[in-house]
């Protein structure tokens, strides 16, 4: 038979009142909390999230607007995040935007009318105006690594500034100044949040920028394989090349392995993103390493908070600090080779 | 904030009870209808749903259930699925149970209890039976990929691979290339695909008179986390043969990124040593110093097939029922096999 709040109250000796309370995230004494936790483990309870829709007029449910789902990064976090939320009693449903999403408003717009109460939502492509009804209805949304004009929601993004200009220091602490960038598309905020950590090193070390040491990509796989081909073309080849994102990395060393380039004796290698590419080839990659989980937690506690109400400190934007992983693909440039690099 | 049937009180200066015999389609004051429509539109107001839900006792919700949701794989059948059923006014709800039994039972006891319309597993194990509780509370389910052990006790609609067939193609393609002493790298004993692939390629070797294929197999279950702590000895070695082995079957994605990476920490010319096939097609594959030959699953395909599927079970059509669809793979030549000469 199924378990119901009475067998938690009978085992508890508590009021059917009290647990109601605390199944709704109602306050309730430290000691009563505990008490329930444990007779709602004991007994196999599950509150009936129908029934409970129904008293606190929510859904319990939250919406995932993403692009494509086709790199580890975004896949980690989402697993993260639908974690964390059930937990707390909410599932998730998504919003898959690929490049023909010509039905993207209808799609959200579908979901409000199911009573969605909470968004999140992951940097994609396309039209961002089919945001504008989510705004409409005054629904919780956290935006990640991302931001977008009108959009009256909370932020939570890693600084990606800071995680360029660092693994680009580090570089020119390595005596590297022919160093190159494949950058990402942007209108996003995470590739000219790199881009600019970038200049801001070379500037701080007194290095020109050299255009054509600047390859404009869009985070594909594509772009990071033409931008590796396109450098090893120039006459004067960088010694040094920072590639903004995964997808790109892959794309780069797969164009490196074509070409035949020696990493680090020929060309050092730093990217954004720290995943299996970077164990998988030889040498091991250093690479910027995004705080996923730290994100998830952030974005789905901001998000939890904003659906009961608690507005404080609204809008908010969060900040995360990158990590950073040195391993094999860059090389110490001597001094004299930088000489001879430069006549 | 969400707007409530309070604000639209606030806003018309009517009662609350009002409101709610308008939603119910009772009869009111036209006057007042007029000013509660004009209200809603202003404020954007949506009537919670839940209510009539639980009335119908539909929930028009499907759930679509993966063993784990962080692995990229999946992000196909999610959208396919996810886009295919709002065309039939359905939300579907995508969660995970991340490998753990007692979670994914809680899961399924929450689904019943929310009468879902209907359910999608992707099981983790083919020992996996929590798919006839459900089938028991009349909420029809379809598997995708791991299809169940005790099928013919427990008849259940499933999609996955032609994964036999597929592993027969690419052990005839070892053979052509004339690999006699081969090894196979797996990741889940208990997963029915797995065993297919391996049976397939086993097959191809015994029919051929050559040497049984040498099994390893992996011993714990490669997340993320575990990969990046570049652990080694993951895959167990029971092999005693003094044959030396020139090529290597990764049955997924999973067991080849594990066992590249550990392979890699013994062997530093490791793609001179040996050619390589993998089950299942992914961008790093091209990547690497000899770019893979794989076999590539058409997870799409896959989601539709499932969709479709449980569609008509949901509308009561049992005709063909129970299916078993097997979607073809690709087979994608790259380089990294190379013809051994005699």
């Amino acid at each position: 038979m199924q378990v119901t709040i009475k067998d938690v109250a009978q085992e508890t000796k508590l009021s059917i009142s009290t647990i109601s309370k605390y199944i709704n995230g109602g306050v309730v004494l430290e000691k009563n909390r505990e008490k329930i936790e444990n007779a709602i483990r004991k007994l196999g309870y599950s509150p009936n999230s129908l029934a409970r829709g129904l008293r606190t007029s929510k859904s319990y449910m939250v919406g995932i607007i993403t692009g494509v789902m086709d790199n580890p990064h975004i896949s980690h976090i989402i697993d993260m995040t639908e974690k964390l939320l059930r937990a707390k009693g909410y599932s998730v449903s998504f919003v898959c935007l690929d490049d023909n999403s010509k039905h993207a408003k209808d799609h959200i717009q579908y979901m409000i009318n199911r009573g969605i109460d909470g968004w999140i939502i992951f940097p994609f492509y396309g039209d961002k105006r089919c945001l504008e009804i989510i705004n409409n209805y005054k629904i919780p949304t956290i935006l990640l690594e991302e931001s977008y004009e009108n959009l009256n929601c909370d932020y939570v993004q890693v600084n990606c500034a800071d995680g360029a200009y660092h693994i680009v220091e580090y570089l020119l602490s390595l005596n590297h100044r022919k160093i190159a960038i494949i950058n990402g598309p942007q209108d996003q905020l995470t590739a000219r949040e790199r881009f600019r950590g970038y200049l801001r090193a070379l500037q701080d070390y007194n290095v020109t920028v050299q255009e054509e040491y600047v390859i404009d990509g869009d985070f594909t796989y594509e772009s990071g394989y033409e931008g590796i081909r396109c450098l090893w073309e120039k006459t004067e080849k960088p010694t040094a090349v920072f590639v903004t994102n995964y997808n790109m990395a892959i794309g780069a060393i797969s164009a490196v392995h074509e070409l035949n380039i020696k990493i680090p004796e020929e060309l050092s290698f730093v990217s954004f993103d720290d995943y299996e590419l970077s164990i998988l080839v030889n040498p091991k990659l250093t690479t910027v390493r995004q705080p996923m989980e730290e994100l998830a937690k952030k974005a789905t506690d901001l998000l939890i908070k904003r659906m009961e109400n608690d507005y404080s400190n609204f809008p908010q934007i969060i900040r995360l600090a990158p990590q950073y992983n040195y391993r094999n693909s860059v090389k110490y440039l001597h001094m004299q080779e930088e000489r001879n690099n430069k006549l | 904030m969400k707007v409530t049937i309070k604000d639209i009180a606030r806003d018309t200066g009517l009662s609350t009870a009002t409101i709610s015999k308008y939603l119910n389609a009772k009869p009111i004051n036209a006057v007042t209808k007029k000013k509660i429509e004009e209200s809603i539109k202003k404020l954007n107001y949506i009537p919670n749903q839940t209510a009539q839900m639980l009335r119908s006792q539909k929930t028009k919700i499907i759930y679509l259930i993966l063993s784990d949701l962080d692995n990229y794989f999946w992000g196909g059948i999610i959208s396919t699925i996810t886009d295919f059923f709002e065309e039939y006014d359905f939300t579907v709800i995508t969660t995970s149970f991340h490998h753990n039994e007692q979670e994914e039972k809680e899961l399924i006891k929450d689904i019943i209890y929310q009468k879902a319309s209907g359910v999608i597993l992707l099981p983790c194990t083919n020992q996996d039976v929590t798919y006839i509780a459900l089938q028991n509370a009349n909420i029809p389910v379809v598997i995708i990929d791991n299809y169940p052990k005790k099928i013919a006790e427990h008849p259940v609609d499933y999609v996955t691979s032609n994964n036999y067939d597929s592993g027969r193609k690419l052990a005839e393609y070892a053979i052509q290339n004339g690999h006699e002493n081969i090894s196979i790298m797996d990741y889940f004993c208990d997963s029915s695909p797995i065993m297919d692939r391996v049976k397939g390629i086993r097959d191809v070797y015994a029919e051929n008179k050559l040497p049984d294929p040498i099994l390893h197999r992996i011993t714990d279950l490669p997340t993320y986390q575990n990969i990046m702590l570049e652990k080694n000895e993951r895959f167990n070695r029971k092999s005693s043969t003094k044959q030396q082995v020139t090529l290597i079957i990764f049955t997924n994605y999973v067991s080849a990124v594990s066992g590249l990476i550990e392979l890699q920490s013994y062997s530093t010319d490791l793609y001179e040593k040996f050619s390589f096939l993998v089950y299942d097609d992914e961008p790093l594959f091209l990547s690497l110093a000899r770019p893979m030959t794989v076999m590539k699953q058409n997870l799409k395909e896959m989601g539709l097939h499932a969709a479709q599927i449980l569609l008509k079970r949901i509308n009561k059509d049992y005709k063909d029922y129970p299916e078993k669809i097997m979607i073809k793979s690709q087979f994608i030549e790259r380089k990294s096999v190379c013809a051994v000469e005699k």
